[in-house]
């Protein structure tokens, strides 16, 4: 009583407001009965109201609350606090909070009917002022209420899509309003929008940005190095934008909220939810499969699609499936091929898809143009070095890129779609399909086109890359009988290696044989299918040097029975077979046959570089009449010259007789130096030597 | 015919000639009461002798005769089955014909029937018993007799809630109506002396509380059977008078303690009880403003309240407040809060039944009204309030 004399200056409303705050919160009855009366009273008083919300509220009647609330966005539109407080409420949505008052606030926003619910949404996004986050709101809201999708999902869409363009940032598709598209509201609308009013153009159209995003955030440098030099074309719009949006499109997210987890599964899972929409026939259940049956089950429907009649809607699912796929097993292939790139793993060593070297008595290099009829047929076969882990899912990926890509390029209308859809790629994604074209024009033995791309790619590559593209270069250019430029850019590369390990890496390696031997193994399963194999290495030392050297070997054997065919040649020939002694055994018994035809032999630095037993032995039969007495020059000291020195006629060449025998012995005396080290030794002395054999 | 059908019945013995009885009756007004052959004029008279004789046993004929406990068990048990089989039209017909016309004697058995329809939820005899009290006065002996039985069977008997009670308007919305009803009117809470017992308190709060329309029920009934009443005033007086009527027993309790130091531990339950009477009181009150907001929005014929119950609440407590000459400082200042709280809960009941179409507006009480709490009644802001804008006219305007 004492409190209402005090309150007698407050008004009506006011104090019955005051007299239903003044109950202990253990006596809920009567606070509310007062706000009953009070209500009743002043039926137009929007204080009262609230009142009787807040304590609603703080009993955590959900109903009522609900209730309540729902009257007074009915009944008060205009009030301040009222959407202050559904501002509140949806702003608690967005938190994952375990916090009881939150979940409160949700569970009150889900007691309310989806009409207004809708139009609570509608009426706080129209007070945020920015579009963006504007569209978070609606997504977080949608993603508890999936009720709300149906009516909001196409809409949010579109606005994305909307102010995507509006912003300026549609050049690079890493944006935030196509992350929250494609990632976020996308597969949500997709899945839960019930009966979407689209069009199967809509449906591919977004599809289509989807694909954009996922493969420009695929092949997008390393955090860090990214978002500062993009989207320059802004400047033009900025005028009309405030700063702080201007800010927001540009970046828009933290770089934590730009992350996706898992880019291809999102990818494959949106394909797939598009596929469902299309009707096409894919299980119902195969989103909880795993990517792979995902893979495997669209390549099928790519197949079968193929093999059906060609209307427009097959066309389209095969253009968007046969992109999904080809981009998938393409940068999944390049992340192999162009490590450094690729970033976060810069101490892998990039795989390298060589022309095998054809080893003696099997088949001569292939002359490319005159074979190709017959590639076309059958598919070379590509041999993985045996240090490469998870070749086969390497070999995998490139294979199916590559049907992709065929299958993309077999009709002009594919074709053309296929090509607009590149177009907006970003250079990085240009750039590993530049890498995947070098190879797979390799593996299509179209030489010439592959050491384009490779030429235009070498430029800007660097360390193990740039070796990678070298060698393919060289493999590239020995098939197309440029020796010269082929040992070159080997010796090239023999150099860095040595340069960088030097003693460390071994020449000869067992790994060397091993691939040899496999090789063969494959060779002789599949010598009768195909005539053409490829080789996939490591580009590490210990895998390229020894490629190097027979690569050097088969590049001087091509000259053997032409009129270019000097000494030297042999003798390098000779000084690189030690190298895998006796494995090249065939070819030596080649060399000393010529040697034996021509009757003489000059190679002043034999002494030098040769050391295996089994040579000089066979040299110093070459040297007895059952050798057939071959003039043999090869002493350091030319006997030439030193038959110059010597202005005797008569037994001069005894002396020099005595000296070359006294020099094999010797020779064979001393405790061999490692081949290894002799032919590094060699690589590095001769290799002007070694060039000139080309010229 | 008429004959033998009595004839047969006699030559059975119970319980076969009352199951034979029940049947035919039903039967029989299940048919419109056709002119039975064979029979010329009496027919009503034969259906009521065949009723007397074989299911109420009060024999006109000889002496009555005498059921055993079990016996009658069994005859309670079959009057059950009758109303849960016969046609819906027919029930009450056949419950009026049993216990309708005079009640003498009969009422035992109805209170046992009354028993057992509650406890073996059998909502037709529940239902024909509260049309039957809707029918009489709620304040006739044969109700209040009922209603004290009830009382005493459910509420003061054991002090632990019955479950039976607990459930009742979900059996039977319109019997836990006009009970309350009933119970408000034989417990005024007047005085100490008609203090309604805390549990039924207790169960009647519930029951308000958890169900805002159980207070209509009876109102929905009007169009059909035209006499009604309604819980509403009573509730109304519970709650108005209640507090003051709480604070004096405290105060007198109080001041027994004080004088007779023997009394100490009476006073203080009295103390525990009231502080739980008050406590039921209030959800009890907000639970009745609550059914009041719902009959607003439910299309039902005015009489649930009316300014003339209001009128005589207030004039019902003008009697209550005067306040004891002898009382404590502390005992009046408490009063005084109670009298307001009494006040304050006229107050809002009027206002908010007055936005109902359920409310019965009369002018001249309400002026009746501002009458007494002006001359008769401390002053009170709310009631002010409230009467002066039922004075302007504006009470007619039903809530938004």
């Amino acid at each position: 009583m004492a409190s209402v004399v005090a309150n007698s200056e407050l008004s009506d409303v006011d104090w019955l407001v005051m007299r239903a705050r003044s109950f202990p919160k253990t006596d809920p009855y009567s606070a509310k009965a007062w706000l009953i009366t009070a209500k009743s009273l002043f039926p137009q008083s929007f204080v009262i109201q609230f009142e009787f919300y807040i304590v609603e509220k703080a009993a955590k009647n959900v109903e009522e609350a609900a209730r309540i609330l729902q009257d007074m966005l009915q009944n008060f539109p205009n009030e301040q606090a009222l959407w202050t407080e559904v501002q509140s409420i949806l702003e608690s949505l967005q938190r994952e909070s375990q916090d009881q008052k939150y979940s409160f606030l949700t569970d009150l926003f889900a007691a309310i009917p989806t009409s207004t619910q809708c139009g609570m949404l509608a009426q706080v996004s129209k007070t945020i002022p920015d579009v963006f986050e504007r569209c978070q709101l609606l997504l977080v809201v949608m993603r508890k209420f999936p009720n709300l999708v149906p009516e909001h999902g196409i809409k949010l869409m579109e606005t994305l899509v909307q102010e995507e363009i509006k912003s300026g940032v549609v050049n690079n598709p890493v944006n935030c309003y196509r992350k929250l598209l494609v990632c976020d509201v996308m597969p949500l609308v997709l899945e839960k929008g019930g009966h979407l009013e689209v069009n199967m153009f809509q449906l591919y159209l977004w599809l289509q940005r989807a694909i954009e995003f996922y493969v420009s955030y695929i092949s997008q440098p390393a955090p860090g190095s990214s978002s500062s030099g993009e989207t320059p074309t802004t400047s033009d719009t900025e005028g009309s934008r405030p700063s702080p949006v201007k800010s927001r499109s540009l970046s828009g997210l933290s770089e934590g909220e730009m992350q996706v987890p898992d880019p291809w599964g999102n990818l494959l899972k949106l394909l797939l939810l598009t596929g469902h929409r299309l009707n096409w026939d894919i299980e119902q259940n195969i989103l909880s499969r795993p990517k792979e049956y995902q893979i495997a089950s669209l390549q099928h429907q790519l197949t079968r699609a193929k093999a059906s009649n060609a209307c427009e809607t097959n066309m389209k699912q095969i253009l968007h499936t046969g992109m999904v796929l080809f981009v998938y097993s393409m940068m999944h292939y390049v992340n192999h091929v162009q490590v450094d790139v690729a970033g976060a793993n810069s101490h892998q060593s990039p795989v390298v898809l060589l022309e095998a070297l054809s080893s003696p008595y099997t088949e001569r290099l292939s002359p490319p143009k005159a074979k190709k009829s017959k590639l076309e047929k059958s598919a070379p076969v590509i041999v993985p070095s045996t240090a490469i882990n998870a070749s086969a899912s390497i070999l995998q990926s490139f294979e199916m890129a590559v049907k992709c890509f065929e299958l993309l390029n077999s009709t002009e209308e594919l074709k053309y779609e296929f090509y607009q859809l590149c177009q907006k790629w970003r250079k990085e994604t240009h750039t590993m399909m530049s890498y995947f074209q070098a190879d797979m024009n390799i593996y299509q033995g179209n030489y010439g086109e592959a050491i384009t791309h490779l030429q235009a790619l070498v430029g800007t590559a660097s360390g193990k890359t740039a070796m990678k593209l070298n060698l393919q270069l060289a493999s590239c250019q020995l098939c197309l009988k440029q020796y010269s430029k082929a040992c070159q850019l080997v010796l090239e590369q023999v150099e860095t290696i040595l340069a960088q390990s030097g003693a460390s890496v071994p020449l000869c390696s067992t790994a060397a044989e091993d691939s040899g031997d496999a090789e063969e193994c494959i060779s002789d399963s599949h010598s009768s299918l195909s005539g053409r194999r490829l080789r996939l290495m490591q580009c590490t030392g210990a895998e390229v040097l020894p490629f190097c050297l027979q690569f050097l070997t088969a590049s001087l054997r091509t000259k053997m029975s032409t009129y270019q065919l000097t000494d030297s040649i042999l003798a390098h020939m000779i000084i690189l077979l030690q190298c895998d002694w006796p494995q090249q055994e065939a070819l030596f018994n080649e060399i000393i046959s010529t040697i034996q035809k021509q009757g003489t032999f000059t190679y002043n630095a034999f002494f030098y570089y040769v050391h295996q037993v089994d040579i000089l032995e066979e040299f110093a039969f070459l040297d007895t009449p059952e050798g057939g007495k071959v003039n043999l020059d090869i002493m350091p000291i030319s006997t030439k010259a030193l038959a110059q020195q010597r202005t005797v006629t008569r037994g001069v060449n005894k002396g020099v007789k005595e000296d070359f025998k006294a020099a094999l012995e010797k020779q064979v005396g001393r405790v061999p130096e490692s081949s290894d080290v002799l032919i590094k030794r060699f690589l590095q002395d001769e290799r002007e030597e070694l060039l000139k054999s080309f010229v | 015919m008429g004959e033998n059908i009595l004839g047969r019945l006699f030559r059975l013995s119970f319980p076969d000639c009352t199951r034979e009885a029940l049947s035919f009756l039903t039967s029989y007004i299940s048919q419109d009461c056709p002119a039975i052959p064979g029979l010329n004029a009496n027919t009503e008279q034969v259906i009521v002798e065949i009723c007397q004789e074989f299911v109420l046993f009060q024999s006109n004929r000889g002496p009555p005769k005498k059921l055993s406990s079990v016996q009658e068990l069994n005859l309670l048990d079959m009057i059950c089955t009758c109303f849960n089989e016969a046609p819906e039209k027919s029930k009450y017909r056949i419950f009026n014909l049993m216990f309708g016309a005079r009640c003498n004697g009969s009422g035992n058995l109805l209170t046992k029937l009354v028993s057992l329809a509650l406890s073996t939820r059998c909502a037709p005899v529940l239902f024909c018993v509260a049309i039957w009290m809707q029918e009489r006065d709620s304040l006739s002996t044969d109700v209040k007799s009922l209603t004290h039985r009830l009382v005493s069977d459910y509420c003061l008997l054991y002090p632990d809630p019955s479950s039976v009670f607990c459930k009742l308007p979900s059996v039977s919305p319109l019997f836990a109506c006009n009970f309350i009803t009933s119970a408000t009117s034989y417990y005024s809470f007047g005085g100490a002396d008609s203090l309604p017992p805390l549990s039924l308190l207790q169960h009647v709060s519930d029951w308000v509380s958890q169900d805002n329309t159980v207070c209509c029920e009876s109102l929905r009934q009007a169009t059909i059977h035209h006499a009604y009443t309604t819980p509403v005033p009573g509730l109304t007086g519970w709650c108005v008078r209640g507090p003051l009527v709480c604070s004096q027993l405290l105060g007198k309790a109080k001041a027994a303690a004080s004088t007779a130091a023997i009394n100490k531990a009476g006073a203080e339950s009295m103390q525990v009880q009231v502080v739980s009477l008050l406590a039921c009181l209030d959800k009890l009150h907000l639970a009745l403003l609550q059914s009041l907001l719902f009959s607003a929005c439910v299309n039902l014929s005015p009489g649930l309240l009316s300014a003339g119950d209001l009128a005589h609440i207030t004039h019902t407590l003008t009697v209550v407040y005067p306040l004891q000459g002898n009382s404590h400082a502390e005992s009046k200042e408490e009063e005084t809060v109670a009298i307001g709280v009494a006040l304050e809960r006229l107050a809002q009941i009027l206002q908010v039944a007055s936005g109902t179409r359920t409310y019965i507006s009369d002018r001249g009480k309400i002026k009746e009204m501002e009458s007494i709490a002006r001359h008769k009644l401390p002053h009170n802001r709310l009631l002010s309030m409230v009467l002066r804008q039922q004075l302007q006219g504006n009470s007619y305007s039903a809530p938004s």
